[in-house]
């Protein structure tokens, strides 16, 4: 596995709000199966292997086996730190900008 | 005060072409350079606009901090209140600041504000990038920022 994470595909790859909150679940419970996130998902166990597949192929997500389990877990350092960085920032900055303009403009 | 007034331009875009992790915005003001540069860089608005109380002297390796949240309890929601220690890196009055920035919860990244007349009003791009890649935290991070702008 661990594909090549470009920042080009890690961005395409969050461009969906399942992948971002199955992204959270992992960051905050740590590595889990398919059906694990499926009890915590208004979703199928189907749909979350295929959105997990997505975010396997763009390196933000690796599948370790353990014993007969497949656990999920965010690629370490990957992609999704920087994909999650741009995101943090950009929120930032947008509510700075807004203030800035508050402070120029008024 | 009129909130009409010259609707904002913000224009955000990730650059595909960079190879690290960048983010870029640029937005334009109704106002000319210097007022804008002295509302960037003032440290009583920088504050206001930054949200965080600020010491900050405007002044090539000069080092600054920014304190607790203060103004919106959002805004910086993953700092857990740690100061963040900031060094001044390049001045050029009315056109050009540059300073990195770390705290303990998060890597050091540098930041890069330009403004430009355009037409009677100010373009300021802001460009903002992590150090050097991969994650760098806690006590490294703050050394890391101080070490470089030695």
């Amino acid at each position: 596995m661990g594909a090549a994470a470009s920042p080009a595909a890690a961005l395409a790859a969050l461009a969906d709000p399942t992948r971002q909150q199955i992204l959270e679940l992992l960051s905050e419970h740590g590595p889990q199966s398919a059906s694990a996130l499926a009890t915590r998902l208004p979703i199928t166990r189907q749909a979350i292997a295929k959105q997990l597949r997505i975010l396997t192929e763009a390196g933000l997500v690796q599948a370790d086996r353990d014993g007969r389990e497949v656990l999920f877990d965010l690629v370490a350092g990957g992609a999704a730190d920087a994909a999650s960085w741009l995101a943090a920032t950009a929120d930032r900055w947008q509510q700075r900008i807004d203030r800035l303009h508050r402070l120029v403009d008024g | 005060m009129d909130d009409e007034h010259d609707a904002q331009d913000i224009d955000a875009d990730i650059d595909p072409a960079a190879d690290d992790t960048t983010y870029r915005v640029e937005t334009e003001f109704d106002a000319d350079p210097s007022t804008v540069w002295r509302v960037l860089t003032e440290p009583k608005s920088m504050g206001e606009w930054l949200g965080r109380p600020v010491e900050f002297t405007l002044e090539p390796g000069a080092e600054g901090t920014l304190g607790d949240d203060d103004v919106d309890a959002d805004i910086d929601r993953d700092s857990d209140d740690v100061a963040t220690v900031l060094v001044v890196e390049e001045v050029d009055d009315e056109r050009r600041l540059v300073f990195r920035w770390a705290s303990a919860t998060e890597a050091p990244t540098v930041v890069e504000l330009d403004l430009r007349p355009v037409g009677g009003r100010t373009r300021l791009t802001i460009v903002e990038r992590p150090l050097r890649p991969g994650h760098v935290a806690g006590a490294t991070a703050r050394a890391c920022v101080l070490a470089l702008a030695a």
